[in-house]
């Protein structure tokens, strides 16, 4: 049997139309500002955790790009990749981004730090839900260098990231 | 023949041009193709730079990843929190789904993407009652549903994507494949122009080294000679000339000369070895280099040869003269000389066999070189002689042969050579003649005569030979003129003597004759009966004076031939109101022979030898002159003091010496 919007509403409304309250929805745990979000571990030891304030408490990087995503150019704002890792030191290190839909990619750290990526929390000057690509998405200034916009880029631009695991 | 084929296209235009139209268009081509590449590729980078399907096959797992977390809550192995974590990442999804598909929107992403979007906002809204079974069976059959059309989407786009990078992919390919096909015929035209053009270059620098009559190389190439003989010791080098040449053109016409030079050019391939060089070099002169061990006598064996070969043919001129072969040899045995000196000593013994009358090969010996050397030192001398005043000026009496009284006298010329001593004017005057010294010198015998004739008693003659050289100085006849004015002396009383060979040698020398005989100018014949065609000057030109050559009016003793002839010439002379001069008179008997074969004047040792200015005044005092009264004392007492007999004359072998030249 087809669920069409219809009658899926019209099941949902029937304890709307009984009288009971809807309790009222708390905002979950990756969109509050102060709960970590972004957890970083190196060989499977964790080293750090930093919610979105410690992020925003960082040197903020901007950038404005079009992405594979948007239809308008965007605005992107938060520490940039280097600004960050310079809280780990470690030479040539290769990362393993992982985002909260399991997506895995690794990258190279002088290859997110050449092109210029930075940990965007703020979309459009708003800290990004979790239920809009938030609240960390690795971001790249694709307008700003042509070499950007191919798969080995738009690959490692994870929404949603919440580790990084340093190896 | 392959070489031959290609030597032909090579010259041929059309090919050339052909070739290059050819080369342009490819090129042209190839530029197209390869933007065409450049597009090709920049799609297929396009088509491959995101790739839609990953994120369809993704949404429809976290679709249903968001179904299993509802069906788990009920179940009580998940949390609120997860499933608020299943459920953000499925409503970010809605916003990263690919719309776009080959450039263009993607209408069942499209409808795909407000499904889930609707659902999200839907199931949004009931979250909090998800706890209800009722309601959580619901969401969970909707997204099953939307899962499954996120699994549809994912295989779709990815047909839709590979057929589109499979496309660009072909095309690429087959632009690719046309670049390197265009690139290999452009290579290969480009070779081919290549070889065309050496083809070409070798062919025309074959021409330019090419006599095209006789097809033997030419000067240039003759010029190209000394890269062969650098470094080499045996060198010899023979310059050849076709006697003759000139008068088989003038009167068997130039095709018949063009045929002998083609058959010489035979003679001369067949001759000489491959090792040795030959070329035309002038006209009607060839140049053969011999280098290596025997040089000077494989050149003597080839020059000796070809003169053979040159004898057989059975090339007959017009007047049954046969062409013959001047040759000059000259060698170096051990590089000791350049082949620009042995050019230069083989050249002038060629001109030295060529004046010996030709048919001979003349070797330049070191005496032959010496007499060169000697050649050009007095030809240095020549030049300064007249300044440096070495010249003395000598006067030879011309007596009237009935009274014995002066008629005149010719000048004759003297050269003190500081080392030499004095030389005789048969030896130096063709020297001047070379080098074109012969114009200041005649100028200053001219200056001389005038200036001592001027003194002479009025009707007195002075006689002043001319050389072909002075005749063609364009300045002579307004010299004579401008020097007969200065001296003051009547121009009649001037006599200007010139043989056959200046008139023969002067193309121009009628027009010169009538300017001096119409400033009043007597002219003489000098040395008649010794030239070729002495009664065809006659006719041409008008002589006041003929003078008899003494090789004629010596012989008048013994030969009574001489005696006719003479007697001829005189009659013919008073035909053509001549005077005619007996010269060589050296003896009574000659004189009284003379006298009854019809001379009027003569000239000779019997009178006087040579004489200064100052002692013709006195002859003209002791023997009176032409129309007085005065007796002329005897003939015995002629005063040989001023006769220095003999001249010293070098021994050289007179490279060019035609005549024997007096003045």
């Amino acid at each position: 049997m087809a669920i069409t919007r219809r009658n899926f509403l019209g099941v949902c409304a029937l304890p709307i139309l009984t009288g009971m309250a809807l309790p009222a929805r708390s905002a979950t745990p990756h969109d509050d500002p102060h709960s970590p979000i972004l957890t970083v571990s190196r060989n499977g030891g964790r080293l750090a955790e930093f919610s979105r304030a410690d992020l925003a408490a960082m040197p903020q990087t901007r950038l404005s790009t079009h992405t594979p995503w948007t239809s308008a150019p965007t605005d992107y704002e938060g520490p940039s990749v280097e600004v960050f890792l310079s809280n780990f030191p470690g030479e040539g290190e290769r990362l393993r981004l992982l985002a909260l839909n399991d997506y895995l990619v690794t990258a190279e750290a002088r290859m997110l730090i050449e092109a210029g990526a930075i940990l965007a929390i703020k979309e459009n000057g708003s800290f990004m839900p979790a239920a809009r690509k938030g609240p960390v998405f690795l971001m790249f200034p694709f307008d700003a260098d042509p070499r950007l916009q191919s798969q080995r880029y738009y690959s490692r631009a994870v929404w949603q990231l919440i580790a990084i695991e340093l190896t | 023949m392959r070489g031959y084929s290609l030597r032909r296209l090579a010259g041929a235009g059309w090919f050339i041009g052909v070739l290059m139209t050819a080369t342009v268009m490819l090129g042209l081509t190839a530029i197209q193709t390869s933007i065409q590449t450049e597009s090709y590729h920049r799609g297929l980078l396009d088509a491959s730079s995101h790739i839609a399907t990953f994120d369809y096959a993704r949404a429809q797992i976290e679709i249903e990843r968001l179904a299993r977390t509802i069906e788990g809550l009920e179940a009580g192995r998940v949390t609120p929190d997860q499933l608020d974590t299943a459920f953000e990442v499925v409503r970010t999804r809605v916003d990263a789904i690919p719309l776009v598909m080959t450039g263009r929107p993607f209408r069942d992403a499209l409808v795909a993407r407000e499904e889930l979007a609707e659902a999200c906002d839907d199931i949004e809204a009931v979250l909090p009652l998800i706890g209800q079974p009722e309601i959580a069976r619901q969401v969970v059959d909707r997204l099953d549903q939307l899962a499954g059309t996120f699994s549809r989407l994912s295989t779709l786009s990815n047909g839709i994507q590979g057929d589109l990078i499979a496309s660009w992919r072909d095309r690429l390919s087959i632009a690719l494949a046309d670049l390197g096909f265009d690139l290999r015929l452009l290579c290969g035209l480009g070779l081919v122009l290549l070889v065309v053009l050496s083809v070409q270059k070798l062919r025309f620098r074959h021409q330019a080294l090419t006599d095209p009559l006789t097809g033997l190389p030419n000067r240039a190439s003759f010029r190209q000679w000394s890269r062969r003989t650098a470094g080499k010791k045996d060198i010899a080098v023979a310059v050849v000339d076709l006697d003759l040449f000139k008068e088989i053109n003038d009167s068997c016409g130039h095709q018949r000369g063009d045929t002998l030079l083609c058959e010489v050019g035979g003679i001369f391939r067949a001759v000489m070895d491959r090792r040795d060089e030959f070329a035309r070099i002038g006209g009607d002169e060839f140049g053969l280099l011999f280098v290596g061990p025997g040089a000077l006598e494989r050149a003597e064996h080839a020059c000796a040869e070809a003169a053979r070969r040159l004898g057989e043919l059975q090339t007959i001129c017009c007047d049954d003269r046969r062409p013959t072969f001047s040759i000059g040899l000259a060698a170096s045995s051990n590089g000791d000389r350049t082949l620009e000196a042995l050019l230069l000593e083989a050249d002038a013994a060629m001109y030295c066999a060529k004046s010996a009358g030709g048919d001979c090969i003349v070797v330049a010996s070191d005496d032959f070189r010496n007499g060169l050397e000697q050649r050009r030192l007095l030809q240095r001398d020549l030049a300064t002689a007249v300044s440096r005043g070495e010249f003395e000026t000598v006067f030879q009496p011309i007596v009237e042969v009935g009274t014995l009284r002066a008629h005149g006298f010719e000048t004759l010329l003297r050269w003190d050579h500081p080392d030499l001593g004095r030389l005789s004017p048969d030896f130096f005057i063709p020297l001047a003649e070379e080098t074109g010294a012969i114009v200041e010198i005649g100028r200053f015998v001219l200056d001389r005569a005038l200036s001592v004739a001027a003194k002479w008693p009025e009707p007195l003659t002075v006689s002043v030979n001319v050389s072909a050289v002075q005749l063609g100085d364009k300045a002579f006849v307004a010299h004579v003129h401008e020097s007969l004015l200065r001296h003051d002396v009547a121009p009649h009383r001037l006599i200007l003597e010139i043989t056959e060979t200046v008139l023969i040698r002067n193309g121009n020398a009628k027009a010169v004759l009538d300017e001096l005989r119409a400033l009043g100018v007597g002219i003489a014949l000098d040395d008649f009966g010794t030239g070729y065609a002495s009664m065809g000057y006659l006719r041409q030109y008008r002589f006041d004076k003929i003078k008899i050559d003494k090789s004629f009016v010596s012989t008048m003793v013994d030969e009574g031939k001489s005696a006719a002839i003479v007697r001829a010439i005189c009659g013919l002379a008073r035909d053509i109101s001549a005077t005619v001069v007996a010269e060589g008179i050296e003896t009574e008997e000659l004189l009284s022979l003379v006298g009854e074969a019809g001379c009027q004047l003569g000239q000779g040792y019997l009178f006087a030898r040579p004489m200064s200015a100052l002692q013709t005044t006195l002859f003209i005092e002791r023997n009176g002159w032409g129309g007085t009264a005065a007796v002329p004392a005897p003939v015995a007492s002629i005063d040989a003091t001023a006769a220095e007999a003999d001249y010293f004359v070098p021994y050289i072998r007179s490279p060019a010496s035609p005549r024997p030249g007096t003045m």
